[in-house]
C-alpha cells in the first residue's frame, strides 16, 4: 500500500511540475467538451416538427389519388408535387427537403392484382431519424386509404404494401442533421489527432529534436502553429472528400445521391 | 582574424543559482575549440546561451550578431549531444528537412542532401528509415543535418560519446573536413583523452567562467606532472617496501601517487626487483577531469558556491 502511495504521490508530482501534460490533462478535455457541446448542442433540432416530402406520382389509378389526397392532408407530411426526380437529388442534397416518394406506374394494377405494390423513397440518411419517421407516416397513410379499398388489398393473404427506402446524405451547412455525422466523424478526428500532435511535441522536447530545431530559424510559434496546423488540415481534407467536394469519392453512397436514386 | 564568436561577461541563472558567472571567450574563423568542464559545470548551458536559448546578461555575438537573433541563428550550425532527429522520416528526408529549417529552398536542400549523404558515407541508405541505423551512422547525419546550411559556427556537444572507435573515427574525419572548410567550431567535452592537437585551443569552463584557455600542448604540458593513482600488487607482502615515500602498504597491495609515470613507475618496479619482491600486477590510473581542472585553475578542494 505505501509502494501504491508513494507512485501516486510521484507520479502527481511529475505531473504538476510538467506544464504541458497538465495543459494535456485539465484544458484538452475542456476544449474537447466545449467542442463537443457547440456541435452536438443542437441535435433536438435534428428532429423535423413536419416532414418535407417530395412527391412523384406515376399511377393514374383510383387508389393512387386516394393515397396522394389523404398524404396533402396528414399533418406529418409537407407535401411538394414534382414531375420527375431530377431536381429532388439536389434539393435533398440541399436539405431543402427530407425524403423523396414515387409512386411507380402500375401501382394501382399491383393492388387489383392482389400483388404487393411498392413505394419507392429516397430519405436523407444523413438524419436517422427521418427513414422511419417518413415510413411510419407513408405506412400509416396508406393502410388508412387501404381501409376504403379491403376488398381489393392482397386477397392472396400477402403484404398489400411495401416501402422500399433508399438514403442519401444532404452537404446543406444550415440544416443540424446534414453536418451530424460529418461534425461527429471530424471532431474524433480532430481529438485523435490533437492528442496525436499534443504527444509528439512532448517527444520532440523529451528528444532534444525541439531544442535543435529552436537552434534553427525556427521559432516557438512556428513550431507549434506547424504542429498543430496538421490535424486541422487533415479534418479539412476529409471533410472535403466527403461532402461532395471536387475530390469527393464517387463510389461513396452516401455522397453519391444520383446514383441511389430510384 | 574575425571574430565568429565573442562573449563578454555573459552570466545567467536559474533562480538563484548561477550557472554562467562572466564567460568571456573569443574565437576566430576556422578555429576548433575543445570547451572542456566537470559535469555540472555549464557546458551546455554556455552554448545554449551562444543559441539564444536561455536568457543571460553580457555580450553574445556571433559575426556581430546578437546571440539568438536571426541573423545568429542563421550562422549557426549545431550537433546536439541527442541524436535529435526525426526518426520516422529517411535519411534524405531528414536532411531536406532540417536544411528547409534552415531557410534554404527544397531544390538547394535536395542538392546538398546528395553531396552530404556522400561526405558521411550513406548514400547508400538514404532511403532508409533514420532508426534503422547504427549509433554511429545517426550521429554522423546529426553531423551533416547541422552543417547543411554551411554555419561559421558549429557548436559540437559531446559528438563522440557513446559511439564505437571506427565510428569516433568518422566523426573526427566529419569535424576535421568541417573545420577546413573554414567553420569555427566548438566542442564540449568532459574527455581529456581525446584533447589532443587536433583542436587550436582548449578553454576550461569552471565555476561559471572560463579558468583557463591556451593551446593544447600547453594545457597537456601542464598536465603532464600530476599526480597518477598508482596501485602494485604483489605476489607477498613485504613490509619493508613502507618506507616507499609517497607510497603505503595495503595487505599486499603497495598504493601511492607519482608524477612521472615513466621515470618514477620504472625505479619503483627495479626497486622491487632488487629486493626479491614479485609483482603480481600494476594499475596506473590517469588523473580525472576534475583533478585537472583544479590542478590548471589551481582551485580549492571545496565545492564552490556562488557569489
Amino acid at each position: 500500500m505505501a509502494t501504491i502511495l508513494i507512485l501516486l504521490a510521484t507520479s502527481t508530482r511529475g505531473l504538476l511540475r510538467d506544464r504541458p501534460a497538465v495543459a494535456l490533462t485539465f484544458a484538452l478535455p475542456l476544449l474537447f467538451f466545449t467542442v463537443f457541446a457547440a456541435v452536438f448542442g443542437s441535435l433536438d433540432q435534428a428532429v423535423p416538427k413536419a416532414l418535407d416530402v417530395d412527391l412523384e406520382v406515376a399511377d393514374s389509378g383510383t387508389f393512387s389519388a386516394a393515397f396522394v389526397e389523404s398524404l396533402r392532408e396528414d399533418p406529418m407530411l409537407r407535401v411538394t408535387p414534382v414531375a420527375n426526380s431530377a431536381a429532388t437529388a439536389e434539393r435533398l442534397a440541399s436539405g431543402k427537403t427530407d425524403a423523396y416518394v414515387r409512386v411507380p406506374g402500375g401501382f394501382d394494377a399491383r393492388i387489383e392484382d392482389g400483388q404487393t405494390a411498392v413505394l419507392e423513397v429516397l430519405t436523407d440518411g444523413s438524419n436517422p431519424l427521418v427513414g422511419p419517421a417518413v415510413s411510419g407516416a407513408l405506412l400509416g397513410v396508406l393502410l388508412t386509404t387501404g381501409a376504403d379499398f379491403s376488398d381489393d388489398l392482397a386477397p392472396t393473404g400477402g403484404e398489400p404494401f411495401r416501402i422500399d427506402l433508399s438514403d442519401g446524405i444532404g452537404r446543406g451547412d444550415s440544416q443540424p442533421s446534414t453536418a451530424f455525422f460529418a461534425a461527429g466523424l471530424g471532431v474524433l478526428f480532430l481529438m485523435i489527432s490533437l492528442t496525436n500532435r499534443a504527444g509528439m511535441i512532448l517527444e520532440d522536447r523529451e528528444n532534444g529534436t525541439l531544442e535543435r530545431l529552436l537552434s534553427t530559424r525556427v521559432t516557438l510559434p512556428t513550431y507549434l502553429l506547424g504542429r498543430a496546423l496538421f490535424p486541422f488540415c487533415s479534418v479539412w481534407s476529409r471533410s472535403r472528400r466527403c461532402s461532395g467536394g471536387p475530390h469527393s469519392c464517387s463510389t461513396c453512397r452516401f455522397t453519391n445521391i444520383s446514383a441511389a436514386m430510384p | 582574424m574575425n571574430d565568429v564568436l565573442k562573449l563578454q561577461a555573459v552570466r545567467c541563472a536559474f533562480g538563484h543559482r548561477r550557472v554562467l558567472d562572466g564567460v568571456d571567450l573569443t574565437l576566430g574563423a576556422g578555429q576548433r575549440v575543445a570547451l572542456l568542464g566537470a559535469n555540472g559545470a555549464g557546458k551546455s548551458t554556455l552554448l545554449r546561451a551562444i543559441c539564444g536559448r536561455v536568457p543571460v546578461t553580457g555580450r553574445a555575438l556571433l559575426d556581430g550578431h546578437r546571440a539568438g537573433t536571426a541573423g545568429a541563428r542563421a550562422l549557426l550550425g549545431v550537433i546536439p549531444q541527442r541524436l535529435s532527429l526525426f526518426r520516422e522520416l529517411t535519411v534524405r528526408e531528414n536532411l531536406v528537412a532540417f536544411g528547409g529549417f534552415q531557410g534554404l529552398s527544397s531544390s538547394t536542400a535536395s542538392e546538398r542532401a546528395t553531396g552530404l549523404l556522400a561526405w558521411i558515407g550513406l548514400e547508400d541508405r538514404s532511403g532508409d528509415h533514420v532508426a534503422k541505423l547504427s549509433g554511429g551512422m545517426q550521429r554522423r547525419l546529426s553531423i551533416a543535418c547541422g552543417v547543411i546550411h554551411a554555419p561559421r559556427l558549429l557548436l559540437a556537444d559531446e559528438p563522440t560519446v557513446g559511439v564505437d572507435a571506427a565510428s569516433r573515427r568518422q566523426i573526427e574525419r566529419l569535424l576535421a573536413d568541417q573545420r577546413a572548410a573554414g567553420t569555427t567550431i566548438l566542442e564540449a567535452t568532459h574527455d581529456l583523452a581525446t584533447i589532443d592537437d587536433r583542436y587550436d585551443a582548449v578553454a576550461i569552463l569552471a565555476r561559471g567562467r572560463i579558468a583557463t584557455f591556451g593551446s593544447t600542448s600547453t594545457l597537456l604540458r601542464r598536465c603532464g606532472d600530476l599526480p597518477h593513482d598508482t596501485r602494485i600488487t604483489l605476489a607477498s607482502t613485504a613490509p619493508t617496501l613502507a618506507s616507499v615515500p609517497g607510497f603505503r602498504l595495503e595487505g599486499n597491495v603497495l598504493r601511492g601517487a607519482i608524477g612521472d609515470v615513466a621515470g618514477e613507475l620504472e625505479a619503483l618496479l627495479a626497486r622491487l626487483r632488487a629486493s626479491g619482491t614479485g609483482v603480481q600486477d600494476v594499475q596506473v590510473q590517469p588523473p580525472g577531469i576534475e583533478q585537472i581542472i583544479a590542478h590548471l585553475t589551481h582551485a580549492e578542494d571545496r565545492p564552490w558556491q556562488p557569489s
